[in-house]
């Protein structure tokens, strides 16, 4: 008896020594893996930002190769004509140049609105999310390269501009990103309210593109728009689901993104 | 009438000094939050009753009832700590019933604790088993929800530890002592002897928690 009670006492004393020291193990172990993500974190932080300066620095040199291509090509002619009808004796002459460079400037006027409109597009700061987004629609299907339709027949609320922008732009990503890899023909998009967030659902009906390529395409050196859309995803606080539809052809993409109300009370 | 027993309580009693010294002498210097006013509660009325103990043991006046009130003012207070500890719901209610489990096995107990012949071996032992289950829950929540780097350098590690070693090892004790005292009497002074170090180690881990209390301008940074 004497005997079992010295081991029983011995064995609850070892078992209590082996808590402490479990606990302490494995406390360490737990701070290893935390650390661990955290520097994973840090590493996909570092690239998103990473895309972000280099997306910025793409657009910038094609704003900068349009205005030196088209802008101030047209410009160049526009001076030259300019030149000739000084030139030129003849009244008929000269208000013949005049009309060339006339035309010449008009078309340099619709180029820069154009390209005013690119870098933020005058509906959605006026019109808002909804009607940036038909329209967006309408230029796709307009352009013929294939047909896109809009479902966004209930209203949505309006919400700070900078966040309309940002979702903005991940349609607009996204509806390149198919016109460039997806070997679609139709595009849907729809836009519909729900509680205290609103829901984009996009479809195609072209190769397909799962979560699963998203994510990988995420991680990967290239992949510049995805990790774009990653990094606004993000900081709206939104999320994103690409889905591969059974029948293999086409991906259904649903974007949640929360409405919080702007400083100007609009909600 | 001192005798081999007498002298171990003595020092584990002496030991009661280790902690209860260090606290009062930093208690200008530190933060004291609830639980850790009831521990230090807990830990001076243990003092209290383990030197009440030692007086009527070294009067051979009989004690035994006194055993069962010490046993349920720790639990007690012990179990109200770690109500502020433990801050899970499920795990309030366990506390909870187990309160009131304790005062059903007191009254089921009855006769036998205020019999002047019997120690209360079931009243102790289940206090060391359910104190037992509330250290390695703590342990276990703190594991899950980690706040700190380094566990070991919270007050709470070392006060839990200590709690968690000495019922560990007295669990068994507890239970058996009823038994024992009367088959065995040398054997039950041996084991008691066996509680008294378990008590000094006790001591001696709580007082290196107690080195560990956050002190009460910590947050200003210089």
């Amino acid at each position: 008896m004497e005997d079992v009670l010295i081991l029983g006492i011995g064995g609850m004393l070892l078992f209590a020594i082996g808590i402490i020291v479990f606990v302490l193990f494995h406390q360490r172990r737990v701070i290893r893996y935390q650390l661990n993500l955290q520097e994973l974190r840090e590493e996909q932080q570092k690239q998103l930002l990473q895309a972000a300066i280099e997306s910025e620095e793409k657009e910038r040199k094609r704003i900068a190769g349009d205005l030196h291509d088209e802008i101030g090509g047209s410009l160049s002619t526009v001076r030259l004509y300019l030149l000739q009808a000084s030139k030129k004796n003849s009244p008929e002459e000269i208000a013949l140049t005049a009309s060339n460079a006339n035309k010449l400037l008009d078309d340099i006027i619709q180029k820069i609105r154009q390209l005013s409109h690119q870098l933020s597009p005058e509906t959605l700061l006026d019109f808002g999310l909804q009607e940036a987004l038909a329209n967006l629609c309408r230029k796709i299907s307009a352009s013929g390269a294939l047909a896109m339709s809009c479902h966004n027949d209930v209203p949505i609320p309006r919400f700070q501009p900078a966040r309309e922008l940002a979702t903005y732009r991940i349609v607009q990503e996204l509806t390149n990103n198919i016109l460039k890899h997806a070997e679609a023909s139709e595009i849907s998009l729809k836009l519909s309210p729900l509680s205290q967030k609103i829901q984009i659902i996009l479809e195609d009906n072209g190769k397909g593109f799962g979560q699963k390529e998203f994510e990988e395409m995420k991680h990967s050196p290239s992949g510049l728009g995805l990790k774009n859309i990653q990094s606004r995803i993000h900081i709206l606080n939104a999320s994103i689901i690409f889905t591969k539809k059974k029948s293999g052809k086409g991906t259904v993409i649903v974007i949640e993104v929360p409405i919080e109300p702007d400083n100007n009370g609009r909600s | 009438m001192w005798n081999h027993l007498a002298s171990t309580d003595f020092v584990a009693i002496l030991s009661y000094a280790l902690p209860l010294v260090s606290y009062l002498v930093t208690i200008q210097r530190r933060q004291h939050d609830r639980s850790t006013r009831l521990f230090f509660l807990y830990l001076f009325l243990s003092a209290g009753f383990n030197t009440v103990n030692f007086f009527t043991g070294v009067y051979y006046i009989n004690n035994l009832l006194i055993y069962t009130l010490q046993f349920t003012v720790e639990y007690y207070l012990l179990s109200w700590m770690f109500m502020h500890l433990l801050k899970k719901a499920i795990y309030q209610k366990l506390i909870r019933w187990m309160m009131l489990g304790y005062v059903a096995l007191l009254a089921l107990n009855i006769r036998r604790i205020l019999s002047t012949n019997t120690f209360d071996s079931y009243d102790a032992a289940f206090v060391g088993f359910v104190i037992i289950i509330y250290c390695i829950l703590f342990f276990h929540l703190q594991l899950s929800n980690l706040q700190v780097t380094f566990i070991y350098r919270t007050p709470w590690f070392w006060f839990i530890t200590a709690l968690l070693f000495f019922y560990s090892g007295c669990f068994l004790i507890f239970l058996s002592t009823d038994y024992i005292m009367y088959f065995n009497n040398s054997f039950s002074i041996g084991l008691w002897d066996l509680r008294n170090l378990l008590d000094i180690v006790k001591n001696i881990v709580i007082t290196i928690g107690i080195f560990y209390l956050p002190g009460k301008y910590s947050w200003k940074t210089y």
